[in-house]
């Protein structure tokens, strides 16, 4: 086999790429396309957020005004405020953070920007979508069982979780594992995928240090998320074991330990949180430089402090457990490596800054988004080091400042970075502009409600508010005037937020129908998926592309333009 | 190396090669180390899981159940390991591009391989006979949960050799599938002596 | 890929020092710590802690690197063969 790289990149399958006419089923439905597939994950999960925005529509309403006909739910029950928070829970992380953020932009853009026409495995892709929508079915059919939907909180402790006569979801509760477990395998096809594309099907010339940072977080993210989910597994099969056949891992009295899950499931939980981080960073990297016309900053810094990330991401899982009566001298420990994992997460905004400065910056609405991302993160991460300090933890521990605080990670992972990596590639994906004006009317009607419904639970939560309560009336201390109005105040911005979502549909449909057209590269940028037709055909390229530079070169001194796209020679 | 598969032909296992550019690892045998890492965590996971169990309890194995067979499981693990090295012969021969003399040692690491997983199943008979079940004691439920699924790993390991010697005796098995199907099984042998000494022994 | 190894090193020590200092004693610190009251138990638990965290990290270590570094000698050798 010859060791050369020839010139020109010949591909054996070109001819694959004109295919006749297509049916609509093996072209949407059965289509082994990376996008199709990207575009499926996508949708699915934006499908699911709007399922799990109506559960905290639902079960805020009832915090809000205990007891109050809920307009398109009814009177919320107990039983169903504790389903409702747990598969909104789930489904926030499970169906919506990570089938969007990994799976859907790893699946369009990875081929689209280290430059192949497809995934090294096209056909174990498509069944990973399959098996992810047959998992989204089985958790939603979790809540027309007997019994109802599982309501032992998303991080499903034993053993509550574990035994039917303590969670009154004889069903339920193994559907939701069965779903979780599904989404898993779905996810660890995904992933394989995407780490040998971006490592073995890259464009000549591409080397290492040219692959866009988005890609890089996507192919780490999968990483540990791939050598953090086997011991979940191997806990979830257990937790099964001990609902369906009687077995007693998590039952103390029969020699089990529940802390045993406990374990088991933040060993994963942990990296979980940075395998959906990761990719939203890397969103932001790409929009921010292209919108600030810079160089990213310390290319090397920042892949290097996310692989430190993922490093230590594994070394502090147990500060979720600081009050399950973990062995004192590891909380210590892991006090001090959740102080410590702040600071390569800082460093990385540090280095986002740092791009900004100077930049000839444009308020687009994907830089709005990926601003604020930097913002509202930073709240979420700072707040994190009052909960990694063991001792403040031990009061903060469940209560709704540990909920604030990872509201203010995960919604601007899930939410903002999924709109800023939407209007960002939107053109690419559907050919046309969406309207600025639109897009920036929603992003403000996201925003400013989103900070009015999470600071009032900072204070709530600090004011002893637990978590997972259907009814706070029931308790004097926290049944005052004062934290009733905090939690309408909330309640009401959710209302305001939900309402905005309309303009973005609304902004999405008309965009599709009647925007203008897009062009190959709307926002002058560097990186290879703009040198393909929008939308991309199937094959993507009709001759792939070769590189040779990397993907920031922008306002470089003595050029013309002030972008250098990669594919260009000179 | 595609051999000209185009993605209509193809099964879904077997890898494309996008471009021109020789990969450091085949596609194939990349995918499965990295499903690889995330298998050894499960059973990494499993282990754990037992050893915690094991620590809590006052006296193990627990009084009034019966003892794992030590010295047939034994007798067991060296077939398994022949069946590795077996295999070894075949991963020799196919790297020089004999495959007539891959063929032997081929079939006999695949009937080493399912007489071990056989063998384990008449063990399983006999102890469940005898009164160990999964709800008899933690320690039946691990020795089921660990074994069984290291079991369920062998079979998928040997359905692929299976495919793997299938398309040798066709004549066109590719390094990537080879390779892939090989790693599985070696991930198979290795993890083995792990769960002999912490779960048996 | 060569980590900054200098600045990389001291923060280790730093923090590796700085566990060693505050390595506690037994202590019962809040009023709910029934779970795993005997030392065997203890230890297991810490023990498989250890375990779990460093073998994937291990196992990265191993993999990645290598696959990294093999992939960067490619690259250099195909620069230098293209600069002939
Ligand atoms: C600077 C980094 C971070 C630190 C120091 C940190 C620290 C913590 C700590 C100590 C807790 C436990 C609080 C308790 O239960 O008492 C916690 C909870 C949580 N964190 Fe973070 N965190 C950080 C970043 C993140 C990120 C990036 C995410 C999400 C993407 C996240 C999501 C969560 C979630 C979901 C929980 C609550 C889990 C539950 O009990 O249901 N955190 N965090
Ligand atoms: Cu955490």
């Amino acid at each position: 086999m010859a060791e050369s790289i020839p010139t020109q990149p010949s591909d054996p399958h070109a001819d694959d790429h004109h295919h006749e006419e297509q049916s609509f089923v093996s072209k949407y439905l059965l289509s082994t396309d990376h996008k199709v597939i990207g575009m499926q994950y996508m949708f699915t999960g934006m499908a699911m957020a709007l399922i799990g925005g109506f559960m905290a529509y639902a079960f805020r309403m009832q915090l809000a005004f205990p007891g109050v006909e809920v307009p398109l739910w009814g009177v919320v029950t107990p039983a169903n405020y504790t389903a409702l928070v747990t598969n909104h829970g789930a489904i926030m992380i499970f169906w919506v953070a990570m089938p969007v953020l990994i799976a859907a932009f790893g699946n369009y853009l990875i081929p689209l920007m280290v430059g192949c026409d497809d995934m090294v495995f096209p056909k174990i892709n498509r069944l990973s979508y399959q098996i992810f929508l047959l998992s989204a079915i089985v958790l939603i059919s979790s809540y027309f069982v007997d019994g109802g939907g599982f309501g032992g909180a998303w991080t499903t402790y034993p053993p509550l979780s574990a035994k039917a006569e303590y969670n009154l979801t004889p069903m339920g509760a193994s559907i939701f594992i069965g779903a979780v477990g599904l989404e898993f395998v779905a996810f660890l096809l995904g992933g394989i995928n995407f780490i040998t594309t971006a490592m073995n099907a890259r464009a000549p010339g591409m080397k290492l240090y040219d692959i866009p940072m988005v890609i890089w977080m996507i192919v780490i993210a999968s990483i540990l998320f791939m050598v953090s989910v086997g011991p979940l597994l191997a806990g979830a099969i257990m937790l099964l074991f001990d609902q369906q056949l009687g077995t007693a891992f998590y039952d103390p009295n029969r020699g089990g330990d529940p802390v045993l899950w406990q374990h088991l499931f933040w060993f994963f939980g942990h990296p979980e949180v940075y395998v959906v981080l990761l990719p939203a960073i890397g969103i932001t990297a790409e929009i921010i430089t292209v919108f600030s016309r810079k160089k990213l900053f310390a290319y090397r810094t920042v892949l290097n402090t996310a692989i430190g990330t993922g490093v230590l991401s594994f070394c502090v899982w147990a500060h979720h457990q600081f009050i399950s009566g973990i062995d004192p001298r590891m909380a210590h420990v892991f006090t001090l490596t959740t102080l410590l994992i702040s600071i390569p997460i800082a460093e990385m905004m540090f280095v986002y800054i740092a791009t900004l400065y100077g930049g000839a910056i444009r308020l687009a609405t994907p830089m709005l988004w990926a601003l604020a991302f930097i913002f509202e993160f930073l709240i979420g991460g700072v707040t994190g080091i009052f909960l990694g300090a063991s001792g403040a933890d031990i009061y903060l521990h469940d209560t709704y400042f540990v909920l604030a605080h990872f509201h203010y990670t995960f919604f601007p992972i899930a939410i903002i970075g999924t709109f800023a990596g939407v209007t960002y590639w939107f053109p690419k994906m559907f050919g046309k502009m969406m309207s600025d004006r639109l897009g920036k009317i929603h992003f403000w009607g996201t925003i400013i409600p989103f900070n009015f419904i999470f600071i009032p639970l900072f204070f709530l939560g600090a004011g002893g508010q637990h978590r997972r309560i259907y009814d706070f009336q029931n308790f004097p201390a926290l049944a005052g005037e004062g934290m009733q109005d905090l939690r309408i105040l909330a309640t009401t911005s959710l209302l305001v937020m939900l309402g905005f979502q309309l303009v973005f549909f609304y902004n999405f449909i008309t965009s599709l129908m009647k925007g203008k057209a897009a062009g190959k590269n709307p926002w002058k940028a560097n990186t290879l998926e703009w040198t393909a037709e929008s939308p991309p055909p199937h094959g993507n390229w009709k001759e792939l592309p070769t590189v040779y530079r990397g993907p920031y070169e922008y306002s470089v001194p003595g050029r013309e333009k002030d972008y250098w796209p990669q594919d260009e020679p000179n | 190396m595609s051999a000209g598969l185009s993605s209509g032909s193809n099964d879904g296992l077997e890898p494309i090669d996008r471009t021109a550019k020789r990969p450091v690892v085949a596609n194939g045998i990349l995918g499965m180390m990295l499903f690889i890492l995330t298998e050894v965590m499960l059973f990494a996971g499993l282990v754990s899981a037992f050893t915690i169990a094991k620590s809590a309890a006052p006296v193990w194995p627990p009084p009034g159940q019966p003892r794992l067979p030590i010295e047939a499981t034994a007798f067991n693990s060296v077939v398994l390991f022949a069946s590795a090295v077996a295999l070894l012969f075949a991963h020799r021969a196919f790297h020089k591009g004999d495959r007539e003399s891959m063929r032997r040692p081929m079939w006999l690491a695949l009937g080493l391989g399912s007489f071990f997983v056989i063998f384990q199943g008449f063990e399983w008979v006999t102890l469940l006979s005898e009164g160990l079940t999964m709800t008899s004691s933690t320690y039946g439920a691990f020795f089921y949960l660990i074994v069984g699924i290291h079991a369920l790993h062998a079979f998928g390991a040997i359905a692929l050799l299976a495919r793997a010697n299938h398309r040798l005796q066709q004549g066109w098995l590719t390094p990537g599938l080879f390779g892939a199907a090989e790693m599985f099984w070696f991930f198979v042998v290795g993890v083995w002596p792990v769960i002999y000494l912490v779960v048996y022994l | 890929m060569r980590l900054k190894s200098l600045r990389l090193k001291g923060f280790l020590i730093l923090g590796l020092v700085g566990m060693a200092l505050i390595w506690p004693d037994f202590a019962e610190a809040c009023a709910v710590c029934g779970a795993a009251q005997d030392e065997a138990t203890r230890k297991a638990f810490v023990g498989t802690t250890a375990f779990m965290t460093f073998l994937p990290l291990g196992m990265l270590f191993l993999v990645v690197g290598w696959y990294i570094r093999r992939t960067l000698q490619r690259e250099e050798e195909e620069e230098q063969r293209s600069e002939r």
